[in-house]
């Protein structure tokens, strides 16, 4: 039952036109390519590359963030959820479902704004492909795998829109915080500051280990096995939100 | 039996992740230097603050450093400011006294950001010879780009050393270290036109000259200026 679950969401989501979000990057993507190709000829690749890699992962966040708080939410309040909720359905599987049709819809996104961002790069500027800008990708989506589920878990833990969406964008910036949370911890020494910079550093998603885009133009290469243990954290993070997010879903009397 | 089982399977991925983040803290290198371990070198640090926030660090270089090109590219001696222009030029002697900090913005954001030293030390040093502060840029920029075998790490070194030559205006040695600097292909023409000029310095017209045509091929916006040089080399190599 989780397929036709998460079908029905991509259809909702196509439904609700979430690819204009693709016209926005297109039109965004030309104007800098235009703008910076003439104010910083040395760098317009970098730029280009930089401004289109943001975009990705922005457009992409508040897409996702917004068709997770919105994917129960909107169902109780439609009180549609009574109608899926008589059919044998295990409520698991109608939150993965829901879980997986956001992220196959964020993914078909992020394939399209990457062939724009490649087209542009490769027509504005004398970029040559670069294996790193794929893992770049990559690690967006890993992080837009996280804040979708703790998106989803928000808003069953508050039932509240604006809540999730201010929750799930606060768990963003401190994510992208983490190692200044260590530092800080470590150098901090009233005990009750450290404890809550320590269990802050631990319970939120470190997603500067995701935040490939920033390391592209550094001369180390990062190695493949520190790749895949980044990913696979993403994994068991996203696991654990949706575990709480599915104890939650199923305390709920319909 | 079902509670036991839930906590169960919740205390395994637990430590599955906790486990995972210790090996990856072991081995992982952030890209960055973290704010604690550095100072702000602006008085309005929101790009700064938005970079580091929202992990847009190098996107947030990346538009610092276009404000410094439209610093330095504004308005030429004699020509009024832009109304509403956010930086001064020097009122005294036009020299353009924000391009160090400017360039210190965009590598503090980051230091991995080369053409940043690159142009940045060439202006200041060569065209502006506040040669200090181009050392300065440059050593950090050596400092974080260390890797012997990137090109990028040796230019800079070269670019170094060609500034302390231009200094005790010992033009030979300049054009020695300069050429190793420039990729006639690749360089920004700031580093191309300080090699064009240091040829000129040393005598070397007929070089000046051709590394004046390649210029004027490759930035055709530059083409009033090129001619103008040109012409004057032509008249020198005549005379010759």
């Amino acid at each position: 039952m989780i397929l036709p679950i998460a079908e029905y969401t991509v259809k909702e989501n196509i439904r609700g036109k979430i690819f204009y979000i693709l016209l926005m990057f297109i039109l965004v993507m030309v104007g800098a390519a235009l703008v910076f190709s003439s104010l910083s000829p040395d760098t317009e690749a970098r730029v280009i590359t930089d401004i289109g890699l943001a975009c990705i992962e922005l457009f992409s966040f508040m897409a996702g963030i917004f068709a997770a708080v919105n994917l129960v939410l909107q169902e109780i309040e439609n009180r549609t959820i009574y109608l899926l909720m008589t059919r044998p359905l295990h409520r698991w599987e109608y939150i993965l479902g829901r879980y997986l049709g956001v992220l196959v819809i964020l993914f078909i996104n992020i394939l399209l704004m990457l062939s724009v961002l490649v087209l542009l790069l490769k027509f504005a500027s004398n970029w040559q492909w670069d294996a790193m800008l794929f893992w770049s990708v990559i690690t967006i989506f890993f992080k837009l795998i996280i804040i979708v589920s703790v998106a989803l878990t928000a808003s069953l833990v508050f039932t509240s829109t604006v809540t999730a969406i201010a929750f799930s964008f606060m768990v963003w910036i401190i994510g992208h915080f983490s190692n200044e949370l260590r530092i800080l911890s470590d150098k901090v020494t009233a005990p009750v500051t450290k404890v809550f910079l320590s269990a802050l550093y631990y319970l939120v998603p470190n997603f500067q280990y995701l935040n490939l885009k920033d390391k592209l133009y550094i001369p180390e290469v990062m190695p493949m096995h520190i790749i895949a243990l980044v990913l696979l954290y993403s994994l068991v993070y996203t696991a654990i939100v949706l575990f709480i997010g599915n104890l939650l879903f199923s305390r709920k009397e319909f | 039996m079902r509670k036991v089982l839930v906590v169960l399977v919740l205390l395994i991925l637990l430590v599955a992740l906790w486990r995972l983040r210790a090996a990856i803290d072991s081995e992982y290198i952030y890209p960055f230097p973290p704010l604690a371990t550095m100072h702000f070198v602006s008085d309005n640090p929101y790009l700064e603050l938005g970079g580091l926030f929202l992990g847009l660090r190098s996107l947030a270089a990346d538009v610092v450093w276009v404000k410094t090109l439209q610093y330095y590219g504004g308005p030429t001696e004699g020509e009024p400011e832009m109304p509403g222009a956010e930086y001064e030029h020097d009122s005294e002697q036009w020299a353009y006294q924000q391009l160090f900090p400017l360039c210190e913005r965009a590598v503090w954001l980051d230091p991995y950001f080369t053409h940043v030293y690159n142009i940045g030390s060439a202006s200041i040093g060569f065209v502006q010879e506040r040669y200090d502060e181009a050392v300065i840029l440059l050593k950090e920029g050596i400092v974080w780009n260390y890797n012997p075998k990137d090109i990028h790490y040796w230019r800079l070194n070269y670019a170094l050393a060609a500034l302390g030559y231009d200094k005790v205006k010992d033009y030979a040695h300049v054009i020695n270290m300069l050429q190793n600097v420039v990729d006639y292909e690749e360089s920004p023409m700031i580093l191309l036109r300080v090699l064009a000029n240091t040829y000129e310095k040393n005598n070397d017209y007929r070089k000046a000259y051709t590394l004046w045509e390649v210029i004027g091929r490759r930035f055709p916006s530059q083409a009033g200026q090129v001619r103008n040089k040109m012409a004057a080399l032509a008249v020198k190599i005549g005379s010759k």
